[in-house]
């Protein structure tokens, strides 16, 4: 499925991708900023694109690759552990007051 | 052609077709609605020419059991059994839509088609524009009877339905939440999340302002997932030594990656939910479902 306004494939310049990953992604919608209850964050592609004199296409392969690139495989392993820890947080929390189907007394 | 005497009525049947599947919520946005509130490359008529009407509805996709096992990947596995409901359901309607209502349709993509590391359809936008929900807190859309625990699937069709209106009224915060920030200047959402993902404040019955971090969320949102296995498999390209990749390769962290595509199939698993279990909106309706 094209993307409006995308027709150019390839890999980014490394210089481009470097110079340009953490304005992207401070200013793209991997922030989602909510103000009084209406989203005001973060900024299209287009609208980055205009900011920063890039194509349409460098601004969406930049984006796409730094969201990747900003999470190394130890953090995922933490994530397992911390998620987990969290989760049976949870569970224990909501024990004593959850009620189970076929077992009044955990009501 | 179906005879339809009116749109109305064609609406009231597409809505009885999908709570016969199970569906809890259901909705329908005008395109418009969606188009303003989502970016030219991720709107319903890129999908569909002509389209007038998004439909949208939703599942719960974890079993209360599910979400009650002491292991945090049970809920994924059980939510990705409830995918299976929400792909099948999308196909039943869009080829009824067509075949027996005359009008073109498709199910709009909530993942990536591109490439991209982000969806090419906004699902939450369709659900605010469809009226069922706002954004809460944790940037995830709040239901009003269900709270997040929804997860939504949508249609782009030709058939002007009548819409619905989006919410006026945000269901978050819930006045549990209130109490919460008052007493201890947090929420259960904000505390409980692992990533430390989402920030933010209330004011009153508002929220005030809020902020998620999809980088910080990635790792745990979509542990099980392509981008997990994207990062692992650079790990292999990378070691020179035979030996070593061959461990790589054939230890746990790599083979775990396997097999969690292999179970995902297409749609992707997600692991972590714990900003939508602990919510309190919409608890008591969610107990045993």
């Amino acid at each position: 499925m094209p993307v409006p306004g995308i027709t150019k494939t390839g890999v980014i310049d490394v210089e481009t991708y470097q110079r340009c990953k953490n304005i992207i992604l401070a200013n793209s919608t991997a922030l989602q900023v909510l103000e009084d209850d209406q989203l005001v964050g973060g900024l299209n592609d287009e609208q980055l694109a205009a900011q920063l004199g890039l194509t349409l296409w460098e601004v969406r392969e930049i984006r796409a690759i730094a969201k990747r690139d900003a999470v190394s495989l130890a953090d995922w392993r933490k994530a397992d552990e911390r998620m987990q820890l969290n989760h049976e947080l949870f569970v224990m929390g909501r024990g004593s007051r959850r009620r189970s189907p076929g077992n009044s007394e955990n009501s | 052609m179906y005879a339809m005497n009116s749109m109305a009525e064609m609406r009231e049947e597409i809505q009885s077709l999908v709570q016969d599947h199970g569906a809890l919520v259901f909705g329908v946005a005008s395109v418009e609605e969606v188009d303003k509130r989502t970016p030219v490359e991720h709107r319903p008529g890129n999908f569909l020419q002509g389209a007038k009407s998004v439909i949208v509805f939703g599942f719960t996709l974890s079993t209360a059991g599910a979400i009650r096992a002491p292991e945090a990947t049970t809920q994924s596995i059980s939510a990705h059994h409830g995918m299976k409901r929400i792909f099948a359901l999308n196909a039943v309607l869009s080829h009824t839509l067509e075949k027996k209502y005359g009008y073109f349709a498709t199910g709009l993509p909530g993942l990536p088609t591109t490439g991209d590391f982000d969806p090419s359809i906004s699902l939450k936008a369709c659900a605010e524009a469809a009226g069922l929900g706002r954004r809460g807190l944790s940037s995830l859309i709040i239901n009003p009877q269900f709270g997040p625990r929804v997860f939504y699937s949508a249609i782009a069709t030709t058939a002007p339905l009548p819409p619905d209106e989006p919410l006026e009224k945000n269901p978050c915060p819930h006045p549990e939440c209130m109490a919460q920030w008052e007493k201890e200047g947090t929420t259960p959402c904000l505390a409980a999340c692992p990533a430390e993902a989402i920030s933010g404040e209330l004011r009153g019955r508002t929220v005030a302002r809020a902020v998620y971090n999809q980088t910080r969320c990635q790792p745990y949102a979509l542990s099980s997932h392509i981008e997990r296995f994207t990062k692992s498999l650079e790990t292999v390209l990378d070691e020179k030594d035979a030996m070593k990749r061959k461990m790589i390769l054939y230890g746990t962290e790599f083979q775990r990656c396997l097999y969690d595509l292999y179970w995902s199939g297409i749609e992707g698993r997600g692991t972590c939910w714990i900003c939508m279990n602990v919510c309190p909106v919409g608890r008591e309706n969610i107990q045993l479902l």
